[in-house]
């Protein structure tokens, strides 16, 4: 069980986190969403022990991540992660090995010949995906109990991509593993996250099953045969609104039966339930935020 | 400790190629270098003087900029954002890394120093009756002092940067600045020198090529036998000055290695990146350093030249702030950029560069 309390941490003189609460249950993936700068890396670097919070802390299991020993059961893949002009395949496995001595050496030789990288050459040679291979394999085969990623799909193709979400799903399964993954490709993430966590001005503005929470929302797509009612439409709460002449996709919070009665009473010419995923549930809460 | 031997064993490849390098480097000089043997200087009025020049100045020149460039390779890392994300997450706390660090730093520069010197020695000196052998280990104990204190020195200012290049240009400013600082103290106290503030200022000139005092360019004068009395004051005084040296350096060497450490697990990962107000950042540095640059280019090349012309200290103006505005990024005009300003105004239109022309310092504190 991950406990995230956070009261506030700055960067620059600016604060960036406030009143960040959370819990991740042990063995789940949770995807960790947020528009650009909205605090997902510091948010992972303090989880991950590289930032310690201003006011406030994560544990890990009751242990802090700032002690080495609770570090050794976290690995942590940030979006620009550690080699020199030197480092090799070769070279970033001893030191992982020197760290994590438990890890999988099978696992790691059979991604890396999956994904046909040269363990002799330069790191720096290699594209940014063929990067985020090479950490991957790594943090597939430490097997940590909790896996940290920030931007984990960023330069994957899409095979890549999806022989990890499958890799991670074993990981879980067979390790009991929690993840935390943050990502901007919220359609990945709804493939195969148990969890999300949505972060908005400066804290979680929502979080919990994607499933669930999706289906608390439901679109609608109304076109009018006369000019459309503004407050009417305003007077129902939309999480989500969009008003282009006389046709309207409106997002509402509520059940799609009871919605629709509410939206008939506004004579539209056409009703239409459109369904609704993950990314547009995360549109419709920013722009609700905003 | 474990963590530490882990890191260590992780690392040993790197740091073995880096010591074998440095090692045949130095070997090669060795190999390579000079003995002068000047025999009879004829018409001494002391009679017969025999002089043996031997080559010693490469292995403090060597080493010296090994030591500059050894914590530079070591912990680029520790002020790299990107390798910080990473370092820092990893199980192994701060003070471990820093410490296995500080001692594969130390290797880096201890072995491979002893073992050019005492192959030199063993090369050149042993069973040669014409050197007096402590004093050949006294200065070997000498330059092996200064080393440290300039590895500790350099890890210090590299530490205080927020980039590689930002520690890259503190490391830079602390050595010209460290110069610069030898040379004013010694105008001030030209007149009225202690044995111990001139062997502690003697040092610098070691690393400057300047030398010409005997101790440090290894000379050693024969008379026929070691016990002439001028010879054996001079032994003695020297043997003084050096063992005096010795403690003073490995101080600083220990005071600059707690400084570091104390820098480094205090160290936030996200001030990474930019440059560096703290302490012994730019605030600091700069306006030392604009002081520094002028006086080391004086005297550098200001001889012969007419270091009074306001054109000389307007060039000199001018180029520093210019690497000073490169530096930032930019004209800003924040407090310390102002100070900067009134620091640089003072130092080149005061006559201090005068001072440092005219006033042969060099000389006056190392001859």
């Amino acid at each position: 069980m991950i406990n995230i309390n956070i009261n506030s941490h700055s960067l620059g003189g600016n604060k960036v986190l406030e009143n960040v609460k959370l819990e991740i249950p042990t063995g789940v993936i949770l995807g960790l969403v947020g528009v650009n700068g909205a605090g997902k890396s510091t948010l992972l670097r303090i989880m991950s022990g590289v930032y310690n919070a201003d006011e406030g802390d994560v544990l890990y299991d009751g242990d802090s991540p700032k002690d080495a020993s609770t570090r050794s059961r976290i690995f942590f893949l940030p979006d620009d992660p550690y080699y020199t002009s030197q480092t090799t395949c070769k070279s970033m496995l001893e030191m992982y090995r020197t760290f994590y001595p438990k890890m999988d050496i099978d696992v790691y030789k059979t991604f890396i010949s999956k994904y046909s990288l040269d363990e002799k050459k330069p790191i720096r040679t290699f594209s940014k995906g063929m990067r985020r291979q090479l950490y991957i394999a790594l943090a597939l085969a430490i097997k940590p109990e909790y896996l940290l990623l920030d931007e984990a799909f960023d330069g994957l193709d899409p095979r890549s991509r999806k022989h990890f979400k499958d890799e991670l799903i074993k990981l879980v399964d067979n390790n009991g593993t929690t993840v935390v993954i943050s990502s901007h490709s919220l359609r990945e993430l709804e493939d195969f996250c148990d969890m999300f966590a949505m972060l908005d001005n400066k804290t979680v503005s929502t979080s919990g099953d994607i499933e669930e929470k999706v289906a608390t929302l439901c679109k609608f797509q109304l076109a009018f045969t006369s000019d459309v009612d503004d407050e009417a439409l305003e007077a129902l709460a939309p999480v989500a609104l969009r008003v282009n002449g006389r046709f309207v996709q409106i997002v509402l919070e509520d059940t799609a039966e009871n919605a629709m009665e509410k939206l008939k009473a506004l004579e539209p010419a056409v009703i239409e339930e459109m369904p609704i995923d993950f990314e547009e549930m995360f549109i419709s809460e920013v722009e609700r935020g905003a | 400790m474990t963590s530490i031997c882990k890191y260590l064993r992780g690392n040993i490849k790197t740091i073995a190629l880096r010591m074998i390098f440095v090692t045949v480097l130095g070997l090669i000089f060795v190999v390579s270098a000079g003995r002068e043997d000047l025999s009879v200087v004829n018409g001494m009025a002391r009679g017969d003087y025999y002089k043996f020049d031997l080559e010693y100045w490469f292995i403090p020149v060597l080493f010296f900029a090994w030591s500059l460039l050894v914590p530079i390779v070591e912990f680029e890392g520790f002020i790299n954002k990107r390798n910080l994300d990473t370092l820092y997450s990893m199980p192994i706390s701060r003070k471990s890394l820093m410490t296995a660090r500080t001692i594969s730093a130390f290797a880096q520069m201890a072995i491979p120093f002893w073992v050019v010197n005492l192959f030199w020695y063993f090369y050149r000196i042993f069973g040669n009756s014409c050197y007096r052998q402590d004093m050949v280990w006294l200065t070997m104990g000498l330059t092996f002092a200064l080393c440290l204190v300039t590895l500790a020195c350099a890890e210090f200012f590299f530490l205080n940067g927020n980039s590689v290049w930002d520690g890259v240009i503190l490391v830079g400013m602390g050595v010209i600045s460290y110069f610069a600082v030898m040379v004013i103290l010694g105008v001030i106290i030209r007149s009225g020198i202690s044995t111990v503030v001139k062997t502690f200022m003697s040092l610098p000139a070691l690393l400057l090529f300047i030398a010409t005092n005997d101790e440090i360019s290894m000379r050693y004068y024969v008379q026929g036998e070691w016990r002439n009395e001028s010879t054996s004051d001079w032994i003695s005084e020297f043997t003084e000055k050096v063992s005096v040296s010795l403690i003073l350096w490995a101080v600083l060497a220990v005071v600059m290695m707690v400084a570091s450490y104390r820098i480094f697990t205090r160290r936030r990962a996200e001030t990474a990146e930019g440059i560096s107000d703290g302490w012994f950042g730019y605030k600091l540095m700069m306006p030392l350093y604009s002081v520094a640059a002028m006086l080391f280019c004086s005297i550098l090349i200001g001889e012969g030249m007419n270091a009074e012309a306001i054109g000389f200290k307007l060039v000199f103006f001018l180029i520093v702030v210019l690497g000073y505005v490169v530096y930032r990024r930019g004209f800003k005009f924040k407090k310390s950029d102002l100070i900067f300003m009134a620091v640089l105004l003072v130092a080149s239109f005061s006559g201090l560069t005068d001072l440092a022309v005219s006033g042969v310092p060099w000389s006056v504190v190392f001859g």
